[in-house]
């Protein structure tokens, strides 16, 4: 891994959003307030020890990709002597891992090299007579077309031609085998090149197994934003937050999906196809409005703070639950939680059936409502905006004054994301003592991600010191979430 | 159709000359690449005396791409769908350009003959398979007389 | 030798009265159709899962925009008879519609319309996509729609 030593590893997960970010420049004060707050361990590194979501990883250009990949396969190949096809053959059926190889292939060289599927011991087969059949195509060819792999299944040159044709038309490369049947034999791609004609599939040949190569390799991910050429570089394969600097998309390194902590890959996968085959069932629920709960006018959300204020009647409600505000309280956030049927298991089927559409519904509810409430904060965010420049233009501060406010929606973005893949890890956790503790966690993460929400929404009326205090609390509560049952 | 690859003919010719038993396979007069087939259900298996009528299709790139194939007539059973597909490893990833139209339908045959319900196409089949294989197969049975005897009168 | 004497009986009473490729065919459309259309304006699968003649499909256009037709969901019901794909699909609109070249009684799509674009090489996704391209065409586009859901 020469490469890798040179690079100073450059992205570092922003988890101490409000700290890193003030330290430069701006009035003292606050700063002074931060530090007190915030960190007390770690003064060189901050975020590093203490922050559950902390990840190395680096943008590589496509270049960069491939001058690694061979940096590892020239390693190979002088360690081992063997041919560069068959390095990147070893690496790509090993999982990259380079002393597991060189270990097995000084252990019994052939015996691993059968096991990779790149030799065999079987006998080359014979031709026989002036003009020997071709049993793919049945032909009569001359002795010189015929060409072998490793294992010595004998076809005409023609024919592998159009073999490897169709191979790469199916997008299949890396994993070309013999075309002798019940052959595992892989095809190296020196041989590929030998016979391959076409030169538009020569290309493309080059360019899928480059993609194999890197989707093999485990510290290497394409970005999955549309249309980006970048390919993530981590230390480990971890799934972890990435932020892809040129496209800006944010996912998952080990899956490629949305980031989704607390939830792990399988989960979340799971979870995400369930939604996808009830989104039908599940509509129903995800309509925008609402009626008040006491006098019944239909109030339409336009923030994202659950916490509701009826317009006409002003009673204070919860958006999910539709339950009275008040009793949420600090305490306890008992919307959060699902309540199972306790005798469930003495019902009838229909009856089970609905209870589990009514847990999944409860679940999807609050899955579909953070996500919803997500992109209305974008809407506050943009609210803010337009008072600051308004505020700005009258002399009412400066901009650097008011960046708190920025910090402040940019930190209830992130915690209310947390909150919403706290769901599906609910919806499949086994009940128990851990899953009281998740959700007790997740209830009080809930509780001050609408209270800094609240405040957000009204932040001129709200002091400063208060609504930092908020942002404070909210992301501690994330965090101490995440050092529990982020597991990755 | 010109230009028909020396591999079909010589497949063709074999397959009329020595056909395999319990298995018939015609190519269609308009298009060579196209057999009518027909397959007797394998003896002390549930299809037993049913005859299923099936359709092969060798796409342009076969050898390199395998048959397609597909059951005209209904069949119960865990690995083939309502609408005729089967599923079967050597249709697919497991397809070797050495593998020929007679071995697809020897294995078409077998399968027939050793359903798997733990590698499923249609899953209220395998399930009734795995909860209760007894009623599964006499539902196959009825199915056979049903469906793979009266093919012969209806066409 | 029973066996191929009926064998040979049923081959010949049955000699290829359909186009050979029909049913492969529309095996594959029904495969492309669940991986749906690139941009999801269009879908198209059988209208009863358990025909294996492949005979009767459901369909989906959802309008295009910036027309009368913008955000609305029309339902078509699309007949693939024994000589798909050399003859062209019979097409019927289930959504009440108001566009050239459909019945405005019985929501049946002209066949000469779709004879004008058809080869053997044509497909349900080809179809839909033009029936389509026809809403956003001047002289339809602003054509006034019937109440939004109502059906023929």
């Amino acid at each position: 891994m020469s490469g890798e030593v040179s690079r100073q590893m450059s992205h570092v997960s922003e988890g101490s959003a409000m700290g890193s970010d003030g330290n430069s420049s701006e009035d003292l004060d606050e700063d002074d307030y931060y530090m007190d707050n915030y960190d007390d361990l770690d003064l060189d590194c901050p975020s590093k020890a203490d922050d559950p979501e902390y990840f190395e990883y680096e943008p590589l250009q496509v270049i960069d990709a491939e001058r690694m990949l061979n940096e590892e396969i020239e390693t190979l190949c002088t360690t081992l002597k063997v041919n560069p096809s068959t390095a990147k053959m070893l690496l790509f059926g090993h999982n990259w891992n380079k002393e597991e190889i060189i270990d097995n292939y000084q252990r019994d060289p052939q015996g691993f090299l059968i096991e990779s599927n790149l030799a065999s011991r079987r006998k080359p087969d014979r031709l026989v007579g002036a003009k020997p059949v071709c049993s793919v195509c049945c032909r009569e060819v001359n002795p010189d077309r015929f060409l072998s792999v490793a294992c010595g299944h004998m076809f005409c040159r023609e024919c592998w031609d159009m073999h490897f044709q169709t191979q790469i038309q199916d997008g299949i490369t890396t994993g070309i085998e013999c075309m002798a049947k019940e052959c595992s034999i892989l095809v190296p791609e020196d041989f590929v090149y030998e016979i391959l004609t076409q030169p538009k599939l020569r290309d493309k040949y080059s360019k899928f197994s480059f993609n194999d190569l890197i989707k093999s390799h485990p510290r290497l991910r394409f970005c999955p934003g549309i249309d980006c050429a970048v390919i993530i570089k981590a230390k480990e394969c971890k799934a972890k937050k990435v932020e892809c600097e040129a496209c800006g998309a944010v996912y998952c390194f080990k899956c490629g999906l949305n980031y989704h902590a607390p939830t792990d890959c399988a989960v979340v996968k799971k979870w995400l196809t369930k939604c996808e085959d009830d989104s039908e069932t599940a509509n129903y629920i995800s309509a925008h409005t609402k009626d008040c709960p006491r006098c019944h006018v239909c109030i339409e959300k336009n923030g994202g703070c659950n916490h509701m204020q009826c317009p006409s009647c002003k009673c204070d409600f919860c958006w999910m639950c539709l339950g009275d505000w008040n009793n949420h309280g600090s305490e306890y956030y008992e919307c959060s939680r699902y309540k199972e049927n306790p005798n469930i298991a003495h019902e009838s089927m229909h009856v089970q059936a609905r209870e589990a559409l009514k847990k999944y519904l409860f679940y999807y509810g609050r899955w579909e409502n953070h996500a919803r409430s997500l992109q209305l904060e974008e809407i506050t965010r943009e609210n803010i905006q337009t008072r600051t420049q308004k505020k700005v233009m009258n002399n009412e501060g400066t901009w650097i004054d008011w960046q708190y406010l920025f910090h402040a929606v940019a930190l209830l973005k992130k915690c209310r994301y947390t909150l919403q893949y706290t769901y599906p890890y609910a919806y499949y956790m086994d009940k128990g003592s851990r899953k009281e503790l998740f959700e007790y966690q997740q209830s009080q993460l809930e509780s001050e991600v609408e209270n800094l929400s609240w405040k957000v929404e009204r932040a001129e009326i709200v002091d400063r010191g208060e609504l930092e205090n908020q942002m404070d609390i909210a992301e501690k509560r994330r965090q101490t979430l995440l050092k529990d049952f982020l597991e990755v | 159709m010109a230009g028909l690859p020396r591999r079909i003919i010589k497949e063709t010719q074999r397959l009329m000359a020595e056909p395999v038993s319990g298995i018939t396979a015609v190519p269609d007069e308009h298009n060579s690449r196209y057999f009518h087939v027909v397959v007797a259900g394998p003896s002390q298996s549930p299809y037993e005396g049913g005859l299923f009528k099936l359709e092969l299709f060798l796409p342009e790139e076969y050898p390199m791409s395998a048959p397609k194939v597909r059951f005209m007539t209904k069949i119960y059973h865990p690995n083939i769908d309502k609408l005729g597909r089967i599923c079967l490893d050597i249709l697919k990833d497991k397809w070797s350009p050495a593998l020929q139209i007679r071995t697809v339908l020897l294995s078409i045959q077998a399968l027939l003959s050793a359903p798997n319900p733990d590698d499923p196409l249609d899953n209220n089949v395998a399930d009734h398979w795995k909860t209760n294989e007894k009623s599964a197969i006499e539902q196959a049975r009825q199915w056979t007389q049903q469906y793979a005897k009266a093919s012969i009168n209806n066409h | 030798m029973n066996f191929l004497y009926i064998v040979s009986l049923l081959l010949t009473l049955n000699n290829s009265i359909h186009a050979t490729s029909r049913h492969f065919q529309l095996l594959d459309e029904l495969n492309a159709g669940i991986n749906g259309a690139d941009d999801r304006t269009i879908s198209w699968g059988l209208a009863d899962d358990d025909d294996n003649t492949l005979t009767n499909w459901n369909c989906v256009i959802i309008g295009p925009p910036r027309t009368n037709f913008e955000n609305r969901i029309y339902q078509l019901r699309v007949r693939c008879g024994e000589n798909y794909p050399l003859d062209p699909p019979e097409v019927r609109f289930v959504t009440r519609i108001s566009l050239h070249g459909v019945n405005e009684d019985s929501g049946v799509v002209d066949p000469r319309s779709i004879e004008a674009f058809w080869t053997k090489h044509s497909s349900i996704k080809q179809l839909l996509q033009n029936i389509r391209k026809w809403m956003a065409q001047k002289g339809n586009s602003n054509l006034a729609q019937p109440p939004e859901g109502s059906t023929y």
